[in-house]
């Protein structure tokens, strides 16, 4: 319920979801999961994690910048969302829905679909219950470096 | 007459901000209501839909609380809960009436226009995945969005195309006494009312309100309510939707397909939480071809005078977004379409009619079709 606030034992629980992107990967048959699953639909049980966060390469497909925002997110508003896949290691891609941050200038966020991203470590709101700083894994558009 | 459960009566309580009224006393009035109407008939189940009520009135167990309100005393209750497909509680209802028991109530019920607006988006946002979405901020409202955005590019359309939604069902809804919002909008006024998540515009969404319908289905058909439930089945897609390979389609609502070709009804209430569900909607059902729903929307199609009306009640758009009791609304206001009730009578006559209820963004969905018999 929203007055309860962030549970601790809830939220250091998930901060591997968090931090780290973690999906999960199936053993026999190599499908990859976001959120995660405990079964694969090929019905083998026999799943590993895997980070996201490793991922060499992000690409914004789709956005979107959400302007009403739940309570929590008042001062952060407005939120940007896209559609980002996740190119992993072994030749796999998987898309996620995943925050966005550091707008640029609005003409460049316009047409940032097929941009690519990367990850960064930023707070994703304040408990309002019991001051717990949450924080998470948001992307952004990645530039060259010289 | 082949069904072997009916309706006996609906009762609908306009939706609003009905501030000074709890769940209990919104779903108690229309609970009254339909009963009285049913010929004070004793019931033998009372089954409640209410997503949010855990939230919004800080109460487990709410159906009892309800029941002991009204002096129902000793009927067996339950509360039914799939996300805010409200018409999963009417499915179970209707699987008590076929199993045996004569008389069957079924409540939704909300209250949303207590929150405020920021409390309510945290509130909606529970739809969404709480560690992989809204742990972030993600509402329904950002998934509707994508599917949007995915849909005009895919098919060229822009946004005013989408917007043809809103202006249909506010064009129906100018007539309904029960809707929420009866006044006609122009074009004009949908591009210029503000962006809730580009491209998504305030007058895309169903506007949450507090709200309450009920239906009673019964063993014995009614002389007055002659309508008879032929069909209801669930369907769904248990899967995010940042998975599935096609954001333009509705995995849950094109199962309805078969049910369109098998019963062939001819007047539709479907769910529209988001215009992009609407039209989507059109195309899963097979309504319209795939990409042509907003053209045939231009063009006139699905409303008085065509083949197939679509949402004459001016759908969730008009009558209100009211969480678990959104689906009740629709399936009264078909109720009310298939008997010729003014306004819809306009429509002519009609004798099968399928309403489409969605629990969350595409991931499952109630489809119930009614049929009229003289
Ligand atoms: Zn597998």
């Amino acid at each position: 319920m929203p007055e309860l606030g962030v549970l601790p034992p809830r939220y250091w629980r998930n901060v591997r979801y968090y931090y780290r992107l973690e999906g999960t990967r199936c053993k026999t048959c190599g499908r990859i999961y976001y959120p995660p699953r405990i079964r694969c639909v090929c019905g083998s049980s026999d799943m590993e994690n895997i980070s996201l966060l490793l991922s060499p390469k992000f690409v914004l497909e789709c956005h979107t910048t959400l302007h009403s925002v739940p309570v929590e997110f008042e001062k952060f508003k407005p939120l940007g969302f896209g559609l980002v896949r996740a190119y992993l290691p072994d030749g796999q891609s998987i898309r996620i829905i995943a925050p966005l941050t550091d707008f640029l200038s609005r003409d460049e966020y316009e047409d940032a679909s097929g941009r690519e991203l990367e990850p960064t470590f930023r707070v994703v709101m304040r408990d309002r219950t019991y001051g717990l700083v949450c924080y998470g894994t948001k992307f952004r558009i990645r530039h060259s470096r010289v | 007459m082949s069904q072997r459960v009916f309706v006996k009566a609906v009762a609908v309580k306009q939706a609003g901000r009905h501030y000074s009224k709890s769940a209990a006393d919104l779903a108690g009035e229309v609970l009254l209501e339909a009963a009285m109407k049913a010929g004070n008939v004793d019931l033998d189940y009372v089954v409640v839909s209410s997503t949010f009520v855990e939230l919004s009135e800080r109460q487990a167990a709410f159906c009892s609380y309800l029941c002991e309100y009204l002096s129902l005393e000793d009927v067996p209750c339950l509360r039914v809960e799939a996300g805010d497909a409200g018409l999963a509680a009417l499915g179970v209802a209707y699987r008590l009436v076929d199993a045996g028991f004569r008389n069957v109530a079924v409540v939704g019920v909300e209250k949303l226009a207590d929150f405020t607006t920021t409390m309510l988006n945290k509130v909606l946002s529970c739809l969404c995945n709480s560690t992989f979405e809204s742990y972030y901020g993600v509402v329904p409202t950002v998934q509707a969005a994508f599917m949007t955005r995915l849909y005009m590019e895919r098919f060229g359309y822009r946004y005013d195309d989408i917007a043809m939604w809103s202006v249909r069902m506010h064009e129906h809804a100018a007539e309904n006494p029960y809707a929420f919002m009866r006044r006609k909008l122009t074009l004009q006024d949908i591009l210029s009312s503000e962006v809730v998540a580009e491209p998504i515009r305030l007058f895309d969404v169903a506007p949450p309100a507090d709200g309450a319908a009920c239906v009673i289905l019964s063993r014995d058909p009614s002389p007055d309510f002659r309508i008879g439930v032929d069909h209801v089945s669930q369907v769904s897609h248990n899967v995010s939707l940042n998975l599935r390979d096609d954001l333009t389609r509705l995995y849950t609502v094109e199962k309805g397909r078969d049910l369109v070709e098998h019963y062939k009804p001819t007047l539709f209430e479907v769910s529209d939480k988001y215009s992009i569900l609407g039209i989507l909607t059109l195309e899963a059902l097979g309504l319209a071809p795939r990409g042509q729903a907003p053209k045939l929307l231009r063009d006139g199609c699905f409303t008085y005078g065509d083949k197939r009306c679509v949402n004459l009640s001016g759908g969730l758009k008009c009558l209100g977004y009211t969480g678990g009791a959104s689906g009740l609304y629709l399936f009264a206001m078909l109720v009310l379409e298939l008997l010729g009730e003014r306004p819809f009578d306009r429509a002519g006559a009609h004798d099968v009619g399928l309403v489409v209820d969605m629990g969350c963004v595409d991931r499952t969905a109630l489809m119930v079709v009614l049929r009229r018999f003289s």
